[in-house]
């Protein structure tokens, strides 16, 4: 069975070799050789009030690699030399070290500098044999892939593909992994993002939209005839002229969203597009029960956050009993109240997103994009990191980027769908804008990498 | 994985570190105060300051819905050990703004001592001051009087004046300004007077005028209202005159003014700052006026325009602090006027302002639990009292105790007196005010408190998001249902013997390391930590000017 167990420079399809342990002086002994799944590290609380335990927490551990070497040499002065090589390679704060047993592909273990446990001399001192534990990041690597190739994002979610999302299929690997996503500076300079992943069951059925002229018209609200900088076709939008300006239900629906589907539980954090008719009144929005707020000062389309929607909301059992099948949720009503408390201006609504931010497996964050230009910027999960690369060289700039929440992850055999808006806060794109992402990520795995990843 | 990250910025660098922890965030939130603490530990080599790790420097707890803390590095711990060099990080929230500002601050003064109220400039040299006690009303009374055979000049020269230059010297204005006032005698001939004047050598305006009356009377002046205040005056007089032209030789110790009831507002502002300009119709301030000023004048860190603070009842009649206080001095005596209130400072907001909050205790509950994943909840008579003895600085500077009482069955049957001694130092000193807060403490301990500590491992449903959330996510400052606890008769468990139990959550300890939240229940849980640090918050004595 062919083996590579070898140290290289880096994680790629053709890394550059340091020392290769298979070939002569050194050669594997597979009885004293392992490497072991990484264990899995859990929290456990429990009392003696119910049966079972919880489990609040959970994650891999280092993994340990267990190698057990050969050192056969010509003579004991180039064995020693090939020690000096090993022990090189091992003492390194990080290193790479590469592993494929007769599978197609091979998976990099991420290591962690080490020491031999044993050295033993079996002849003159050209015959050596070794025992090493070596610690490391609990999974192996594949090979970077690319999830999503500069693919376009627009930002219409009326828009005929991609509106406001980007599909991700095909993640391999074993467990979830980080993704890094890439975007332009160009494009991306000094704005603030929404960018969120769902990663469970029908990705697709996720309730991301609600036109507000679908929605139940409230007090002094009327839809409004079209307006190409809104969203949608025909009366594509909703203002309220706040003949009564304390605060009123403007718009309603009673439920969203209208169809049942395990797909709709989750918890949602809202965005709403709106436009007031001037900059200087003051005007506060709220959703439902939440606090309301205040929108920003300018007569631009703006987005607003609105806070938070759960659905279905309450003491949700999830599943039918211990049984495992997951129960259809019932979508939450909608009332969107405003209030004018100076001046004339109306209120313009254009439509409210939903974007996922539960706590089971969804991933949310506000990106503050750098600013520093002919750059490629990065959201690394993997890195946990906001940063900007030269479009050129590729080097790292000094950039003040960050980001407020979760860095986005991705699961294997589980199909996701990446949501992105561009522009929050007092700002909003135009209904005609769009954004080109690349996603790539480094599958994990928990032992060797498998033919379909 | 827990879904939390990390994130330190400081003025040089700006990143997330939630994979090089050495040990899990463990996050606190207290009411009253907020975002308490977070402490976490990091491997940084100890030979240089690390960019990130600097005092001040920014920390956020993040979830996907948000801030779950938010703070600043305060202490940085450094050791060398088997765990190679850590850096020991405590992050401090936002709460600790309000003991960062200090200033002199006089919301209402009713002292009428002489260090208050000493002899003005313009005194004639024969005018006498005399500060007693008024005895019809056991408060304090300044007298001015002119003595048989004096000389008492005519056509409104100033005979006695005090002057109160409080607010001057704690670089405040006056709001309003009152006193009763009564003569030995009714003469047409003299005048009582309050001037008021920007600065102690300002030119002086006469905002209020009462005839000389042995019926009394009062005066008062307020700013933007009835004897209306010139903006900007900080020092007052209080003076008789003899309006008549021509000198007077007095013929008898009748020539006398009483001056009592007096009450000095200082000009608050409103939450953004700005000087409030009329409104001062009343001789007492409340909490919410107090709470809107400091935000507006000490606690800038603190949002003020999305402030939420509730509106308060009880009109404190003597509020002042001319040594300097901290902020949060002046909100921890609030809620000893309001117990049912708490204050918190949260998460920073757009403009970099934090959201505050001084709020009613909610009356509905918010989480629903059970003690599934652990409770204790001792219950001690040591809580009860049915006797308080208050200790207080009244207006004329003398060291008063009150006592008040309360029926506490527990203690009544059993023959037991009981007495918990409260020592309001010298900044809120009237009898009503002891009074108030006396009622308040025994209210607290009529019945054994149902304290404790409930940990939660789990989801729980709030009822306020209308969902279940995470321990993490579960706040301090409102109420929580826990089934499995017989309850203690209290305010919040009047009736019920139905193995529920309704408790406030006083402070909330969540490790990200074991994923549980530690709740604190009613009261602080009996603990050597919490006795140690309840010592080290006792009122310190304030020397009176």
């Amino acid at each position: 069975m062919a083996l590579t167990l070898r140290f290289v420079d880096a994680i790629s399809a053709s890394p550059t070799l340091r020392l290769d342990l298979v070939s002569a002086p050194w050669r594997v002994d597979s009885t004293r050789t392992s490497f072991p799944p990484p264990p899995l590290e859990r929290a456990i609380a429990s009392t003696l009030l119910t049966d079972g335990a919880q489990i609040p927490g959970k994650a891999f551990g280092l993994r340990t690699l267990r190698l057990g070497l050969i050192l056969d040499d010509d003579s004991p002065d180039d064995a020693a030399e090939a020690l000096r090589l090993l022990f090189r390679e091992l003492s390194r704060e990080r290193n790479t070290l590469e592993y494929k047993v007769g599978t197609a592909n091979s998976v990099f273990f991420r290591t962690h500098a080490a020491a031999p446990e044993t050295l033993e001399d079996l002849t003159d001192g050209s015959l050596k044999t070794l025992n090493i534990e070596i610690l490391a990041e609990p999974f192996a690597y594949g090979t970077m892939e690319t999830l999503v190739a500069s693919q376009t994002v627009n930002m219409n979610p009326a828009a005929g593909s991609n509106g406001l999302f980007v599909p991700i299929t095909g993640v391999k690997g074993d467990v979830e992994t980080p993704v890094r996503v890439k975007g332009a500076s160009t494009v991306l300079s000094g704005f603030q993002s929404v960018l969120a992943i769902r990663r469970r069951g029908t990705p697709a059925n996720l309730p991301l939209v609600q036109q507000a002229e679908a929605m139940t018209q409230g007090t002094n609200t009327t839809t409004q005839p079209n307006d190409a900088t809104m969203s949608g076709s025909g009366n594509n939008y909703s203002r309220c002229t706040f003949t009564t300006a304390t605060m009123q239900t403007r718009l309603s629906t009673t439920v969203y969203p209208a169809t049942d589907s395990p797909d709709a539980r989750g918890v949602y954090r809202v965005f709403a597009r709106l436009r007031r008719s001037n900059a200087t009144d003051v005007i506060n929005v709220q959703l439902n029960s939440n606090a309301k707020v205040a929108t920003a000062l300018t007569a631009n389309i703006q987005i607003v956050e609105l806070g938070e929607l759960a659905i279905p909301g309450g003491m949700d059992p999830l599943t039918d009993g211990p049984s495992g099948a997951e129960l259809s949720a019932r979508g939450a009503g909608l009332t969107i109240k405003a209030e004018r408390i100076s001046g004339t201006a109306t209120l313009d609504f254009d439509h409210f997103m939903f974007f996922p931010a539960d706590n089971s497996s969804d991933r949310f964050a506000l990106v503050q994009w750098p600013t520093t230009t002919s750059a490629n910027y990065y959201v690394d999960g993997y890195t946990q990191s906001v940063y900007a690369t030269d479009t050129t060289t590729g080097a790292v700039e000094n950039s003040a980027g960050f980001l407020i929440g979760n860095f986005p992850m991705v699961t294997p055999n589980q199909d996701a769908r990446l949501y992105f808006l561009r522009k929050v806060g007092s700002l909003a794109d135009a209904v005609g804008d769009a954004v080109s992402l690349t996603v790539e990520y480094w599958p994990r795995y928990l032992a060797v990498r498998a033919p379909g990843g | 994985m827990i879904p939390l990250s990390v994130r330190i910025k400081s003025t040089r660098l700006d990143r997330h570190v939630t994979a090089e922890l050495l040990s899990a965030p463990k996050v606190r939130a207290v009411v009253p105060g907020g975002f308490a603490s977070c402490t976490f530990s990091l491997h940084r080599p100890l030979g240089f300051d690390p960019d990130d790790l600097r005092h001040f420097a920014q920390v956020w707890v993040y979830s996907n819905l948000g801030v779950q803390f938010e703070g600043r590095i305060e202490d940085l711990g450094r050791t060398a050990g088997d765990q190679g060099e850590v850096w020991e990080i405590t992050a401090i929230g936002p709460s600790v703004h309000a003991s960062d500002v200090m200033a002199p601050l006089i919301y209402v003064d009713r002292e009428a001592a002489e260090d208050r109220w000493p002899r003005g400039r313009l005194s004639a040299s024969s005018a006498e001051m005399q500060y007693q006690d008024d005895s019809a009303n056991d408060g304090p009374e300044i007298r001015i009087l002119a003595h048989e055979g004096e000389t008492i000049s005519g056509g409104g020269v100033v005979y006695g004046d005090v002057q109160y230059r409080a607010m001057y010297d704690a670089g405040l204005k006056i709001g309003r300004i009152r006193c009763d006032v009564i003569n030995a005698v009714t003469n047409a001939d003299y005048g009582n007077r309050i001037v008021t004047r920007q600065g102690p050598g300002g030119a002086g305006t006469t905002v209020s005028t009462q005839a000389w009356t042995s019926g009394g009377g009062s005066m008062f002046a307020s700013l933007g209202g009835a004897n209306p205040i010139p903006a900007g005056d900080d020092v007052a007089n209080i003076r008789w005159v003899r309006a008549a032209a021509g000198a007077f030789t007095a013929q008898s110790n009748n020539y006398v003014g009483e001056y009592s009831g007096i009450a000095v507002r200082c000009q608050l502002k409103d939450v953004n700052g700005n000087d409030i300009t009329s409104g001062y119709d009343l001789n007492t301030v409340l909490a919410t006026e107090v709470v809107k000023d400091l935000l507006g004048r000490l606690l800038t860190m603190y949002d003020g325009a999305t402030a939420n603070v509730e509106a308060t009842l009880y009109n404190i009649e003597h509020l002042a602090y001319p040594d300097g206080v901290a902020a949060a001095q002046v909100l921890e005596d609030l809620i000893e006027f309001e117990p049912g209130f708490y204050w918190a400072a949260w998460e920073s907001l757009a403009n970099s302002k934090h959201r505050f909050e001084f709020r009613a205790w909610p009356s509905s509950i918010r989480y629903e639990a059970d003690v599934t994943d652990g409770y204790s909840g001792p219950s001690s008579a040591a809580e009860l009292y049915n006797k308080a003895l208050v200790r207080y600085r009244d207006w004329a500077g003398r060291i008063r105790t009150t006592t008040r009482t309360q029926a506490v069955s527990a203690l009544d049957d059993a023959g037991l007196t009981r007495t918990v001694i409260i020592d309001l130092g010298d900044e809120i000193s009237s009898l009503a005010n002891a009074q108030r807060v006396g009622d308040q403490k025994l209210a607290e301990h009529a019945t054994p408190p149902n304290a404790g500590s409930l940990t939660i491992a789990r989801p729980i449903l709030d009822r306020d998001k209308n969902r279940m959330v995470m321990p993490w996510e579960i706040r301090p400052g409102h109420l929580i249902r826990v089934r499995g606890i017989k309850p203690s008769v209290d305010s919040l468990n009047a009736t019920t013997r139905n193995g529920v139990s309704v408790f406030k959550i006083v402070a909330v300890d969540y490790d990200a390391g074991t994923g549980a939240a530690s709740l604190e229940l009613d009261s602080h849980p009996r603990s050597v930590a919490r006795y140690l640090s309840a010592l080290a918050k006792q009122r310190q004595k304030k020397r009176r000017r």
